[in-house]
Parts: structure tokens; C-alpha cells; sequence
């Protein structure tokens, strides 16, 4: 029964993927068929050669790396306020950080894009940047704070009692702790950035290409190969970013501060 | 001569109700005192409002004459040993140890050095490579005790210190600590639920009741001179033989003299209840229309149920004792 189950859920995942690989190797495929005629490599090899995909793979990754730092900074100290302190207000803090989960991105999107209009924001990778952390930020705040909680308020007060500030406090004691925290919400704020496609278009006006802005344009051409192969390219390079992620901050974040500062 | 610590008057509210109420005591230097209260007593609230992990409301606390209750816990030179122990589960037990020195800036050689002298204190020679996870709960204790020991804090503040110990690691750890105290004179003050802990390691004993302080004193002076009925039950079995509007009488169960045949001074009463408890054994005795307790040594003459037998209450062990 539990192979069973499982079978289901690899078919669920893999196939279609499986799909996406196949219809990437025709020259062109439409629907109502599952099938291609023919098998071609000229869609991969157009793709390979293509700068303008290439720029956007990179305008992607710096952008998505970009707001994951961003997010990281601003969603530690909400963490920390929110899990290790009692104040007035605390409430609504939470419900306007998980506010962009339930209000329509798009109404969000035209707010900020006049707002962006009249700072000067708009059509650059600064303002994609900042717009994408209104969508990321609940994921962050709640990840964090949910592993604050567990690791609990006594450890702050130990920390405090032995001298420490609140700065050597989250240095020495938070971030090695919250490692395994830091590298889940860095990917996942990293991947909700990266699938962005609404907010990149409207604050980047078009001129910041991201590979969802790219894949749109593809969709609208109507060829499912294409489409297929730009998928592949989008799954792909998200797999690739976020492994590197997780070896950096991996290395990085360890409890040999001590000895190694 | 200026007191080490004192504390004057402090209150701490919650929601509108005192949880510590003008709570005022004060200590010498070297000196070892108890905290003893049941759980919601207010005993920790007292605990981290000297730590500085809580401000008072109002109220005054004097560490060598300076007023400390609005400065940051870490500009207080007190070391406080929580009741989870609290080791950091990243660092291993020499970085543990080390940790309040680190912090301050001071450097690496002089760490180490002051960093094994701790290690020995504590006997954990050795260990010093180990994560916390590899340790017992006794060698998680002296890590612990270690860690807050090394900056040669002023006070030391030992929350619950026992009360995730079994039973027979309890009774070690409780003259460990004790021991080290002395050797490192260090002011103490501990906070616990347990009677038989906080007479057995402190100098004095401030019982606390819903915030307020009820007795100060040593606890041969507690048990033997109770001032109320709160503490008298608080530190012992006591038999209440009269009560009166304002105050009871009462005497404690070892106090009465207890005799098979009939003598001078002796009245007669009637065992009704036995318990064999090892070294002791207590009984319970029909006098009059009073039933009393009362207990013997194992090795000294033992009485069977229903038995009659003479007892005399010496006006001197009889107490009064104040109602709360």
C-alpha cells in the first residue's frame, strides 16, 4: 500500500516533468496531441545560444540572491521582537506581516507602483528588489520566529546574564542555533522571488527581464516546445541556486565563531 | 559596615496584582540564603529582578552600597545558573565556560588559563571537548555552575538548581555546591520549593508566601522558633494543641518525651497509627480528645498499635505561633 502511495505521488512529480522533457525535444507541438511528430534539437540549441536568456537567467538570480539577503536582515529582528518580547501592538505586526498572503498581489502591485513612480524606483533592479520583499517577507518572519520560539527566551536571559549584548547575543548564540532555519527560509524566500512574475512586470516596466518575464512572452507565443524548454531552464536553474544556498550559508553560519574570531 | 546586597521594598506587578510585595532582606559578603516558597510564591520574580531579566516596579536593590535595579543585566557583575541549565548546544564545554569572558573582551591565553582553573573547580578535568549533549545532568550542573562562576561574580543566583536531578544526584550536587561556594566564597542566593534542600545548604532562609516575606532566619531559628503558623508547617510536622483567636500553641513531633509506664508528669494516651519510615518511626497517638503525631528513633523502644503510653510536653518546647 505505502509503495503504492508513493508510486502516485513520483508520477505525480516526475511526469510532468518527464512531459516537459520530451515536448522540449520537437520542433513544435500543439494541443490536442501528447506526442510529437518528430524529434528535433533545435529549440535547445536556439536556447543555448541565446544571450537574451542568459541575461535573464542572471538578472533572475542576482535579483532573487538579492532579495533573500534583504529579507533575511529585515525578518531577523522582527523574529527576534516578535518571539522573544511582549509589546502593544504585537498583533496587528503579525497580521500586516502575513497581510500579503491574503490581499491580492495584484492590488499590492499597483500600490507600490505609483508609490515607485514618485521615488524614482521604477524600471530598476533596486525596485524589483524592494517590491519582492512585501510577497517573500511572511515566509521569512514566521520560519524564523516559529525557530526563536523553540529555542526560547532562556536562552537570551542566559546569554544577557553572562555579559553578552544583544548584538553578541544574536552572533554568538541565534544565528549558529537558527542555521537550519536561516538556510529554509533563505531558499524558500529565494524561490517565491524567483517565480515572481506580476510585480517584476509592473515595478520592473518590462525592462528588468526575469525568466518568468521571459517564460510569459514564450507562453504568449503560443509553441508548447518553447514553453517547455524555458520551464526546464526555470526548474533547473531554482535547483541550481538553491544548493548553492544551502552550501554557503552551510559554511558559513557555524558555532566555530567562538574560536575562529 | 555596608551590607553586600540589599534589597529594599521592591514590588513587582502583574496585570494590577503584586507578585513580589515590598519584599526587603539584605546579605553579607560569603553569605549562603535560600529563597523557600511554593511554586508562584513570587521566589524567581525576587531572582531576575536582581539578575536584571525583570525591572522592578518600585523598590531599591543595593549591590556594595550602589543602586543596580535599573542597570543592564549585563553591566551587573551577577552570574545566574537557570533552572534548565541552559547550555549553549553549539559550544563545547570549554567555549561554555568561557563564554561571559569572551564576551567581555578579554583575551584568548587568559581565557584558557581562568577557563581550566574552572574546569578543575568543578572536576570535570578533561572534558572540556565535549557538547553539552554528551553530558550528564550532574556534569551539565557543574558546566553550568563553572560557566557563571568565571567572571567572579559578585552574587551568584542558583535558580531551582536541583529540581531536574534524581534523587540520589540531588543530594551530591546539593554539598558540591555547597563546597565550591565556600572555597570560592562566593554571595549566594538560591531559590527553591524544597524545604529539605534549603536547610541543609544555607546560612539563612527568607520564606515567602503570594510575594510577601514571612520569616527570615537560619533554619535551626525557623524550625525551632517559628514566629506563625505558615512557617512552622512550612519546615516541619507540627502538633497544633491549642488554638486561641490571635495565636496557636503547638509543639513539634521529637519534642515530647514518650515512656511505656507511667511517670511523674507523664499523661497517659493510646497509639492509633504506626509508620515505619527507616531510620525513624512516627506515630500517631490519641491524648485527651487530641490526636497527636509524634516520632522515634528506630533504634530506641517501639511501641505497638493500640498500646497505651505516657507522654510529657515540656512548657519550654511548647511554641506560639501567630495565625497569617
Amino acid at each position: 500500500m505505502r509503495k503504492f502511495i508513493s508510486i502516485i505521488i513520483v508520477m505525480i512529480l516526475i511526469v510532468p516533468v518527464l512531459a516537459l522533457l520530451l515536448w522540449s525535444f520537437s520542433e513544435m507541438i500543439s494541443w490536442p496531441k501528447l506526442l510529437p511528430d518528430e524529434f528535433s534539437l533545435r529549440i535547445w540549441s536556439d536556447l543555448i545560444k541565446s544571450k537574451e536568456l542568459l541575461k535573464s537567467i542572471i538578472t533572475s538570480i542576482l535579483i532573487s540572491m538579492g532579495v533573500a539577503i534583504v529579507v533575511l536582515f529585515i525578518s531577523m529582528p522582527a523574529a527576534i521582537a516578535l518571539s522573544q518580547f511582549e509589546f502593544k501592538g504585537k498583533k496587528i505586526i503579525w497580521f500586516l506581516i502575513f497581510a500579503p498572503l491574503i490581499i491580492p498581489s495584484v492590488s499590492t502591485a499597483i500600490g507600490m507602483h505609483i508609490l515607485y513612480l514618485k521615488a524614482g524606483l521604477t524600471d530598476s533592479m533596486l525596485g524589483v528588489v524592494l517590491a519582492h520583499i512585501i510577497p517573500t517577507i511572511p515566509y521569512s518572519v514566521k520560519i524564523l520566529s516559529f525557530s526563536l520560539e523553540l529555542i526560547g527566551k532562556g536562552m537570551r536571559e542566559q546569554s544577557e546574564v553572562l555579559g553578552a549584548s544583544m548584538l553578541q547575543t544574536i552572533v554568538y548564540i541565534y544565528l549558529p542555533n537558527l542555521k537550519p532555519a536561516i538556510i529554509l527560509s533563505s531558499i524558500l524566500v529565494f524561490i517565491v522571488s524567483f517565480s515572481q512574475y506580476l510585480i517584476t512586470f509592473l515595478i520592473g516596466g518590462g525592462l528588468i527581464k526575469t525568466l518568468p518575464i521571459m517564460l510569459f512572452q514564450v507562453i504568449q507565443n503560443g509553441n508548447r516546445a518553447e514553453v517547455s524548454s524555458y520551464s526546464l531552464v526555470f526548474i533547473i536553474s531554482a535547483l541550481i541556486a538553491t544548493y548553492f544556498i544551502e552550501r554557503i550559508l552551510g559554511k558559513n553560519i557555524d558555532g566555530k565563531y567562538m574560536i575562529n574570531i | 559596615m555596608m551590607k553586600h546586597l540589599e534589597i529594599q521594598e521592591i514590588v513587582k506587578k502583574y496585570n494590577g496584582k503584586p507578585v513580589v510585595n515590598h519584599v526587603t532582606f539584605d546579605m553579607n559578603l560569603g553569605e549562603f540564603v535560600s529563597i523557600l516558597g511554593k511554586s508562584g510564591s513570587g521566589k524567581t520574580t525576587i531572582l531576575k529582578m536582581i539578575a536584571g531579566t525583570i525591572e522592578p516596579d518600585s523598590g531599591g536593590i543595593y549591590l556594595l552600597g550602589k543602586e543596580i535595579s535599573r542597570v543592564p543585566t549585563q553591566k551587573r557583575n551577577i552570574a545566574m545558573v537557570f533552572q534548565e541549565y541552559l547550555l549553549f548546544p553549539h559550544l563545547n564545554v570549554a567555549q561554555n565556560i568561557e563564554f561571559s569572558l569572551k564576551v567581555r573582551g578579554i583575551e584568548k591565553n587568559e581565557r584558557t588559563k581562568r577557563m581550566f582553573e574552572l574546569l578543575e573547580l568543578v572536576q570535570l578535568g578533561g572534558m572540556e571537548k565535549r557538547f553539552p549533549h554528551e553530558l550528564s545532568g550532574g556534569q551539565k550542573q557543574r558546566v553550568a555552575v563553572a560557566r557563571a562562576l568565571i567572571s567572579k561574580p559578585d552574587i551568584l543566583l542558583l535558580d531551582e538548581p536541583f529540581s531536574s536531578l534524581d534523587f540520589n544526584l540531588r543530594n551530591e550536587m546539593c554539598s558540591f555546591i555547597k563546597s565550591i561556594q565556600r572555597e570560592t566564597k562566593t554571595t549566594t542566593i538560591m531559590v527553591t520549593h524544597d524545604r529539605e534542600e534549603a536547610m541543609k545548604i544555607s546560612d539563612r532562609i527568607v520564606i515567602i508566601d503570594e510575594g510577601n516575606i514571612v520569616q527570615i532566619d537560619t533554619p535551626k531559628g525557623l524550625y525551632n522558633n517559628p514566629t506563625n503558623m505558615f512557617t512552622a508547617e512550612f519546615m516541619g510536622d507540627v502538633n497544633i494543641l491549642k488554638r486561641e483567636e490571635e495565636f496557636s500553641y503547638m509543639i513539634r513531633p521529637e519534642a515530647m518525651s514518650v515512656s511505656s509506664f507511667r511517670k511523674e508528669g507523664f499523661n497517659k494516651s493510646k497509639v492509633v497509627e504506626k509508620t515505619f519510615l527507616g531510620s525513624s518511626i512516627h506515630y500517631k497517638i490519641l491524648w485527651e480528645n487530641t490526636f497527636l503525631n509524634i516520632s522515634g528513633m528506630n533504634n530506641s523502644e517501639e511501641y505497638s498499635l493500640g498500646q497505651e503510653i505516657y507522654i510529657n510536653l515540656p512548657d519550654e518546647k511548647i511554641i506560639k505561633v501567630k495565625h497569617c
